[in-house]
């Protein structure tokens, strides 16, 4: 069995999750603008469209970086192969299996009822099996690649550090906890130190990865700057949160401690925007083409999505009005865009169309879908921000009931679902280029 | 510094960081049981979370803020009912058609059980220090308005009500829902806090009347209890 075949379908399975998250991320902006009738809320509760939305999200992003994680191992060990393409396979059919199981149940009310781990117990175990095939596989191709070829980089380190803690912290995730408290405690332990720490450091691999193959930059400086910014990212980012322990009943010395350390988390991201900017333009005309443009808008978006953006929200004085609303929203859909979507897209683009021999990509269809997708993602985020601010203001400010403070977010949450829409057919545009990606013709120039 | 070493550059900052979360949680762990009363979590109220789970409540609704943000946050919702409220608020989740009409909540098949549970669990919840938020229920920031519930403090109406978790259970909790169901217009309220028995001869409530309230403080109090703000 041919590895890259395999890892193509990785990507292949990712792209259509991905895109059936959008029409529901639609559904669920416009349930906010218009108000549906009691039938249709007890066919497609908002609370079973947003699991669907947000477990999907996580799926597609974690196949895609299996997928690139597999192809990184295998790269930079010096192979032509992974250590076994029959068993990540059969790791993406049990994944696929669980995940749309799960996603499926969901309709019918199995549940495990917590925000985003809300896949069943027995669903849980399918998963664990499947993250503890790709540890082996990948562990095993790196350790094929030092055996072999005495090659094993700083990339393949980070990585490897990124999807082994990835695995070993949904762990916490899967029991029941009696306390709320000790509920949420475990819960962020999940979700905080996987999107601010394990996905970072397999996010900076693949974007260090990225970088060094296509920019030429000396592998020095980009190992110094992966291990720095890696170091950093995880200096702040672990008791960083902190800043998820302020209202959820520890004590409140958490608000001076994960004030202080989350005031420092941009510091690493900023590092990385400015770091991958002077690498990207070492070669100019990479950063003018379409990878390059991915690459770049990724890093910036990261910064200001996640970094100035989320870096706000985290300072407890501003936490306390604006915690639970859409500015949270906001601030989610923007830093998971910049840091994770984009930097994916990226990498589809890069290997599939080196896995189909295509040279001298067409990058037209590429661009344009770029260009609807993160114009749409803006205003959505501009959006979200009015709602928000009008959330902050009346309800948690004024002290307005609930349910009064969203009448007056209707419109903006109804201009959200419209900006979802412009980006779900941007992201048609994509998915529908990535499955047919073809040389440019000469005469095209 | 050497290429050999540069690994440390990561591993060193991963490893303080890491020791200083272990050594904070500990403590916090052991902290979490007195600010949450968790002497309190019988197992009936447990029953309770495991019912709000089973329905996924938390995927439209948040506690602590965290989780769907179509419908408010249930933390501390049962001191907006209070004991006196309780009924009323079953019967919300139970028949959520009945009270909602814009923004509709999906109708489940709750059994009675579950309910008992999931009432005796929100009454837990709403107890737990985390740090005085939501600000709506905040002894600092909370619910500021007409001043209505200094009004409530002022007059003594808590001697028998109860409001935002505060109060006598004497009387029914003062909830808007609760006051919208019982009175059909301000008026009918207005005339029942004067003379309560012309509305109800059974009411056992005192006349407050002309002799408690000035006409504007009369004033800001129906408008505040009907509101509920």
């Amino acid at each position: 069995m041919d590895s890259k075949k395999v890892i193509y379908f990785y990507f292949i399975i990712a792209l259509v999750l991905f895109s059936l998250q959008l029409p529901f991320g639609i559904y669920l902006a416009s349930s906010y603008a218009l108000s549906y009738p009691q039938w249709v809320v007890d066919l497609i509760p908002f609370s079973t469209a947003r699991a669907v939305h947000t477990n999907l999200l996580v799926l597609w992003m974690l196949l895609g970086f299996m997928g690139g994680g597999y192809f990184i191992a295998m790269a930079e060990g010096g192979l032509n192969k992974i250590f076994s393409p029959f068993l990540a396979l059969l790791q993406l059919i049990i994944l696929f299996i669980a995940g749309v199981t799960g996603i499926i149940g969901f309709f019918f009310g199995w549940t495990q009822g917590r925000p985003l781990l809300e896949l069943p117990f027995q669903m849980d175990l399918l998963v664990i099996l499947g993250a503890v095939i790709f540890l082996l596989n990948i562990t095993a191709t790196m350790y094929r690649g030092w055996v072999q070829n005495r090659k094993f980089s700083a990339i393949s380190f980070i990585l490897l550090l990124g999807v082994i803690f990835t695995a070993l912290l949904y762990i916490p995730g899967i029991f029941f906890y009696k306390n709320i408290t000790m509920d949420w405690t475990a819960w962020w332990v999940v979700i905080h130190l996987w999107v601010e720490g394990s996905w970072e450091l397999i996010a900076s691999a693949v974007l260090a990865f990225l970088l060094a193959v296509l920019t030429g930059v000396d592998r020095k400086a980009i190992n110094k700057w992966l291990y720095i910014e890696a170091g950093l990212v995880l200096f702040t980012g672990i008791v960083g949160i902190g800043h998820h322990f302020y209202w959820t009943g520890h004590p409140d010395y958490w608000l001076w401690i994960g004030a202080s350390f989350s005031v420092l988390e941009p510091l690493p991201l900023l590092l990385m925007y400015w770091d991958a900017k002077r690498h990207l333009e070492h070669k100019p005309e990479f950063l003018s083409s379409l990878v390059g443009t991915l690459m770049f808008w990724s890093v910036v978006l990261h910064f200001i999505g996640a970094g100035v953006w989320g870096g706000f929200m985290t300072l407890p004085f501003v936490n306390y009005w604006t915690h639970g609303t859409q500015l949270t929203v906001s601030h989610g859909h923007l830093a998971f865009y910049g840091a994770f979507a984009l930097l994916l897209f990226a990498v589809f683009y890069v290997l599939m169309s080196q896995f189909k021999g295509i040279k001298n990509l067409f990058e037209k269809r590429g661009v344009i879908s770029f260009k609807i997708m993160t114009g749409s993602m803006i205003a959505m985020t501009l959006f979200f921000l009015m709602a928000g601010t009008i959330q902050v203001c009346l309800e948690r400010i004024a002290g307005w009931s609930y349910v009064e403070a969203q009448e007056w977010m209707r419109w903006w949450m109804g201009f959200a679902a419209i900006a979802g829409a412009g980006f779900a057919a941007g992201a048609a545009i994509m998915v529908y280029d990535l499955f047919f990606l073809k040389e440019k013709s000469l005469n095209s120039k | 510094m050497k290429e050999k070493y540069l690994w440390l550059w990561f591993i060193l900052p991963t490893l303080i960081s890491a020791a200083v979360l272990v050594g904070l949680l500990k403590h916090s762990i052991k902290e979490i049981p007195i600010r949450t009363n968790a002497d309190l979590l019988t197992e009936k109220v447990v029953a309770g979370k495991v019912a709000l789970q089973k329905y996924n409540c938390n995927d439209c609704h948040t506690f602590f803020g965290i989780g769907g943000y179509y419908a408010p946050d249930l933390t501390k919702i049962y001191r907006k009912y209070g004991d006196g409220g309780r009924e009323l608020l079953k019967d919300v989740i139970l028949n959520p058609e009945k009270h909602f009409t814009g923004r509709r909540m999906k109708k489940f098949n709750i059994t009675d059980s579950e309910i008992e549970a999931m009432m005796d669990y929100l009454r837990w919840t709403s107890n737990i220090n985390n740090n005085d938020w939501p600000p709506v229920y905040s002894e600092k920031y909370g619910r500021k308005g007409n001043g209505g519930s200094n009004l409530l403090k002022a007059k003594k109406c808590l001697l028998c009500h109860r409001y935002n978790g505060e109060g006598g259970g004497a009387g029914p909790a003062l909830s808007a829902d609760f006051i919208r169901k019982s009175f059909d217009s301000k008026d009918s309220l207005r005339k029942f806090i004067i003379n309560p028995q012309s509305g109800n001869k059974d009411s056992l409530m005192l006349p407050y009347g002309g002799a408690e309230f000035t006409e504007k403080e009369l004033d800001d109090l129906v408008k505040f209890l009907w509101e509920g703000r």
